[in-house]
């Protein structure tokens, strides 16, 4: 079960309310955040992660990217999008990739759904 | 007169300005945990100059604006605009449900910027879908001016074509007021038409020359 949780996005306030939300279900989970996908890839090198949701759309390289260099480290890890975006041929990009797609707005239900995704394998 | 449209092309542009908005009003209830109910009145197609004048935006004194620029078959900048501070309200209600004490002032710039990246990007991934096109969305900002700057961006000509959709966002028993234009290039106009047919084509709906 996850418990090193990566959260990026570009908007502090997208990290509030996906940190708040996830912290509500599981407390005991470790938490961290960047704001770009260079730092998210840095971050990646020191510790283990082993969820990501990801941002696409952010300064510096995308958040696609960013996720599949990403899983190119920590091959392990589950790296969900979660995006604005939701143009379906971005969606079909990130599951090629091998990552999960979740659309924003960020809320309780996308959270639980979230929570959903990383307890089937 | 519409000099950029026929009536039935400026017909289904409003229709899939619905469908796209009908997303955003979903994104948005979920941001702000409120039944979000957005309604488009009107939609204008006209020049940057002939909006200015028929909007009375000099009469704006404050206006808080999103811009994005997006590219693709056709490409220019999408703007989120609330006057004399309509979307604090929203910013409130997107904050009360950030679990950590926040300070409403420090954060209302980066909770505008989101608002506008899910308005946005509901409307431009319908268009996406509908078009059977990609946009590449650049990076969101704010800023802050008058009703007469709002719209001069460094890459449009007054003269140039914009999309203007007049939205009112009620939330509850609130009434809140934005704007939404879309700064297109002149040599995206043809690009946007030829959309048009081709989403009146799929409706089974017939166009006239």
């Amino acid at each position: 079960m996850s418990n090193q949780v990566l959260i990026v996005d570009d908007s502090r306030v997208s990290r509030m309310l996906v940190r708040g939300y996830l912290e509500e279900s599981r407390p005991n989970w470790r938490y961290f955040e960047a704001s770009s996908g260079e730092d998210a890839i840095a971050l990646v090198q020191k510790e283990a992660i082993d969820l990501v949701t990801m941002d696409i759309n952010m300064p510096g390289i995308s958040g696609l990217a960013a996720g599949e260099r990403i899983l190119q480290l920590r091959p392990k890890a589950r790296v969900v999008v979660l995006s604005a975006n939701v143009q379906a041929n971005v969606r079909d990009k990130a599951e090629a990739l091998g990552m999960q797609f979740l659309p924003k707005p960020v809320t309780a239900a996308t959270i639980v759904r979230l929570l959903e995704m990383m307890e089937q394998e | 007169m519409n000099v950029y449209l026929t009536p039935l092309q400026h017909d289904a542009l409003c229709e899939i300005f619905n469908i796209s908005v009908g997303r955003a009003a979903a994104a948005m209830g979920g941001l702000v945990g409120e039944n979000v109910s957005l309604s488009v009145p009107a939609m204008r197609f006209c020049s940057i100059d002939a909006l200015k004048d028929r909007m009375n935006m000099v009469e704006w004194q404050q206006v808080s604006a999103v811009s994005q620029s997006f590219k693709g078959s056709f490409e220019g900048d999408a703007l989120l605009m609330f006057p004399n501070d309509d979307g604090m309200e929203i910013v409130r209600l997107m904050l009360s449900h950030v679990k950590q004490a926040v300070d409403i002032n420090e954060l209302r710039g980066d909770a505008l910027i989101e608002i506008g990246n899910l308005l946005f990007n509901a409307c431009l991934s319908s268009l996406a879908d509908i078009f059977d096109e990609e946009f590449i969305f650049d990076i969101p900002r704010l800023r802050s001016c008058s009703g007469s700057e709002v719209l001069a961006q460094e890459s449009h000509s007054p003269r140039n074509p914009v999309l203007f959709l007049n939205i009112q966002f009620t939330l509850g028993k609130r009434h809140i007021e934005g704007f939404l234009a879309f700064l297109i290039t002149l040599s995206s106009l043809d690009t946007l038409r030829h959309g048009a047919d081709r989403f009146i084509r799929r409706e089974g709906t017939t166009s006239t020359p």
